[in-house]
């Protein structure tokens, strides 16, 4: 299989950055949470070059994997390289001599299998690894080239959109999977269709319609969803819409999601419910925002679990500080791109309470939520991150 | 729910982009006018037979093709493109199932037979979840064992899903070799299928309908996973699903016990049978009446399970041991005989893959590596995904008994003529 995300080591570090910027080493960041995907991506590599001695099935299985598939070494070795370089470049050493460093990896291994495994991201234990391997490989992907709106569309237009179908999504029950693919799916339809303001409401229900097709047990009824749009269309419309759409996007609706990762992370890191609640209002926050669709989906989990992780001041059991022990020299992107999304979301903290679109802010006031979005200490995050 | 309705629409209309109520007409441009409705007309045919290529251009030796690129002189007809109705031309009825109905097809784009999978629309929902689902899951799937699909066709009445055309299925292949199969045969079709649900099981898929009706056949022996309307990918909140999947004779014990939290066990037990199906000729537990019929018919080789033999049976709904008659866990080569005759590698296979503990399932990854398989070439194990079995030199097909004593079949012994569905 070709993995042409993986070849070039500008895209997966970060399709953005500029080819003579430094790669600033993440020591600042070996604490929070920026390391960990980049961390799990050596212990499947780890794993594929010098497999744990408790599984020798797994090792008969691989290493032929390996030695046949030229394609396939490579392209692992690469992408084992590019998680694993430092700041002096020199990958081929480093490489080997994480291929020899049986035990940290290991136990690393375990956690992400254990988390795969209780997030249900797997079906079984010996597929995590191969599993989250395909996620980091296809998420890069689903970065957008640019976050330009088509003419007519304002981020505030758009905003307002979105903000409306948190509010449907939540009167609905659907589970955050649905969002998630609803925004993306809405995002691909802008850029690839024509959409005009007249059917910009349409073409989001329709996104919705379909995502909740795709993920939901439950399906909502046309007439309901018409009627949530105050009749303004017809079920017709909104039929030959979903039709459209699904043309447009030739039926792929597969989709990586942030949440995932940050879920994933958040299981390994341990980090108090608190933390992960505030990190999910952050990214729930980055749909809201066309500049934030220019970054991978595993960027925009680290980067708000990051954000979380400082305005709580959270902290580390001491089982999971030995994870990052290992972590310390991989990237997951360029401290640039990092703190670029860190302002954004920043911002979209400024801006959560303001009244066209509350949606989000109000939806992670409840208790259930513990409240996270009142929470007194993000009044502060500006200064946090040195912008006021 | 009524402050709802008017959130998004006073929003628009303050920021000055007020919606106008749309009329029919005026949506046409997100509509699909372009596409011709109604059944294929049956003069193409005619057409398609008559038809030749002329291209009109000036002869050179240095150019021969006069600067046209192979495939572009070559093209069935030119002008046609993918992802429409006059693309394809329907030949025959294959089959019809719940919601579909299958037609072998020609493509005019490149004269390739297809299977059409013709979609009913239901006006009140729109595409149905089964066919969003099935397009989406099968577009990211490119596997050697996994049906492929070339193209979709999407018009007002009906959604078409254009596959590439498969001259048979497992279960028309033992109905024409009835009494077993050749136990090598077997053993590539079980090969297959495995490799087939590895690679599905690493993408987070479940098939979760297997039977031999839904593994196609090619005639060099190519098996193919097909009809994944059933077939879901798993979210992180795990849904559970509905019980109601997998017919009834390859339906695992857990299932019908009531468990809605079923894995990659589910489609390992299916594998299990279909092994035992294609050994024997006949299915392995082939239920009646009920689920408690199906149930007792598993009970018979396995042993009714207790609380030692499976912690947490006597929580699924359905476990109520004093329904059924006590049975002790018999060896499989005493229920089918064929396995006696193999060497006890078949056995032990069985035994792995038909195990009542949905978790103690062997996983199809390591299913590959068992030694019941030892005897096929070590490279099958290396094929980049997309690379058929029969790629590696001296693996091909043995011809069926059957086929030996019917010397017109024996030049293809696993093409049958015979129509399909799935």
């Amino acid at each position: 299989m070709a993995r042409p995300n993986l070849c070039d080591p500008k895209l997966v570090l970060d399709p953005h950055k500029k080819l003579e910027e430094k790669r600033a080493p993440l020591k600042s960041w070996a604490n929070t949470s920026m390391g960990k995907d980049r961390r799990q991506q050596v212990e499947i590599e780890n794993k594929v070059l010098s497999p744990s001695p408790s599984e020798p099935g797994v090792r008969a299985a691989r290493r032929p994997d390996m030695a046949m598939d030229c394609i396939e070494e490579n392209g692992h070795r690469h992408a084992l390289s590019l998680w694993l370089t430092d700041e002096r470049g020199t990958d081929s050493t480093i490489l080997l001599q994480y291929g020899s460093l049986d035990m940290a990896p290991s136990l690393l291994m375990r956690d992400m299998e254990v988390a795969m495994e209780k997030l249900g991201l797997t079906f079984v234990k010996i597929y995590a690894l191969d599993i989250f391997c395909d996620m980091m490989r296809k998420q890069s992907s689903y970065a957008l080239q640019s976050p330009e709106l088509p003419s007519g569309f304002t981020s505030c237009t758009r905003a307002i959109l979105v903000d409306w179908l948190i509010q449907v999504h939540d009167a609905f029950h659907y589970s955050e999977e649905t969002l998630y693919l609803t925004v993306h799916l809405l995002n691909r339809c802008m850029r690839s269709c024509r959409v005009s303001i007249a059917t910009f409401q349409l073409l989001g229900m329709a996104c919705l319609f379909i995502a909740s097709k795709r993920e939901e047990c439950l399906l909502p009824e046309v007439s309901e969803l018409c009627f949530l749009m105050e009749n303004t269309y017809s079920k017709k419309q909104l039929l030959r819409m979903e039709r459209h759409v699904l043309k447009e996007l030739k039926y792929d609706l597969s989709y990586c999601y942030p949440l995932h990762f940050l879920l994933l992370s958040g299981t390994i890191t341990r980090y108090s419910a608190q933390v992960l609640w505030m990190a999910r209002y952050f990214l729930e926050l980055t749909l809201l925002e066309p500049q934030c669709l220019v970054f991978q989906p595993v960027q925009l989990a680290s980067a708000a679990l990051c954000l979380a992780c400082r305005v709580l001041q959270g902290q580390l059991f001491p089982a999971s500080e030995r994870a990052w022990m290992t972590a310390g020299s991989i990237y997951i992107c360029s401290e640039r791109t990092a703190q670029r999304i860190l302002h954004y979301i920043a911002r979209l903290v400024m801006r959560a309470g303001a009244s066209e679109t509350q949606a989000t802010f109000l939806k992670f006031s409840s208790v259930t939520r513990l409240q996270v979005s009142l929470h007194p200490c993000l009044q502060s995050v500006l200064p946090l991150l040195g912008l006021l | 729910m009524q402050n709802l309705r008017h959130a998004a629409t006073e929003a628009f209309n303050r920021l000055g982009l007020k919606q106008r109520h749309l009329g029919y007409e005026e949506l046409d441009d997100v509509g699909d006018s372009a596409f011709p409705s109604g059944p294929i007309q049956p003069q193409w045919f005619h057409t398609l037979q008559v038809r030749r290529l002329r291209v009109q251009r000036t002869r050179s030796n240095s150019d021969p093709l006069g600067g046209k690129s192979f495939e572009q002189e070559f093209q069935w007809r030119t002008g046609l493109k993918f992802g429409t109705a006059t693309s394809y031309l329907n030949l025959e009825k294959l089959g019809e199932g719940s919601y579909a109905t299958v037609y072998k097809g020609i493509s005019r784009i490149n004269g390739h037979l297809v299977a059409l999978k013709v979609i009913r629309m239901k006006t009140e929902e729109g595409v149905p979840f089964t066919a969003i689902r099935e397009a989406s899951l099968l577009k990211g799937l490119k596997h050697s064992n996994i049906v492929l699909l070339h193209d979709i066709i999407h018009t007002r009445e009906s959604l078409t899903f254009v596959f590439e055309y498969v001259q048979t299925d497992l279960g028309q292949y033992m109905v024409q070799h009835p009494g077993g199969l050749h136990s090598y045969n077997v053993k590539l079709f079980l090969f297959q299928l495995l490799r087939g649900l590895s690679y599905i099981h690493r993408q987070r898929i479940l098939h979760r309908d297997l039977k031999p009706q839904n593994l196609l056949i090619s005639y060099l022996g190519e098996l193919k996973l097909a009809d994944f309307g059933l077939a879901r990918s798993k979210s992180v909140p795990s849904q559970s699903y509905s019980s109601e999947v997998v017919t009834l004779w390859y339906r695992p014990p857990d299932v019908l016990l009531g468990a809605t939290d079923y894995s990659t066990g589910l489609d390992i037990w299916g594998a299990g049978c279909i092994f035992i199906e294609m050994l024997q000729g006949s299915p392995a537990f082939p239920g009646v009446a009920d689920i408690f019929e199906q149930l007792q018919k598993i009970w018979a080789v396995l042993g009714v399970p207790t609380e030692e033999t499976w912690p947490g049976v006597s929580e699924l709904p359905n476990y109520k041991p004093e329904w059924f008659l006590p049975c002790e866990p018999r060896m499989f080569r005493n229920v089918w005989k064929r396995l006696g005759q193999l060497p006890y590698k078949a056995e032990d296979l069985a035994q792995k893959l038909l195990h009542s503990v949905p978790q103690d399932r062997l996983p199809a990854q390591e299913a590959l590596q068992h030694e019941y398989f030892g005897s096929l070439s070590p490279a099958l194990l290396q094929l980049p995904d997309t690379v058929s079995i029969f790629k590696v030199p001296g693996v091909r097909l043995e011809t069926e008994i059957r086929d030996i004593f019917s010397p017109g079949r024996k030049s293809r012994p696993a093409l049958a003529p015979l129509t399909k569905c799935w």
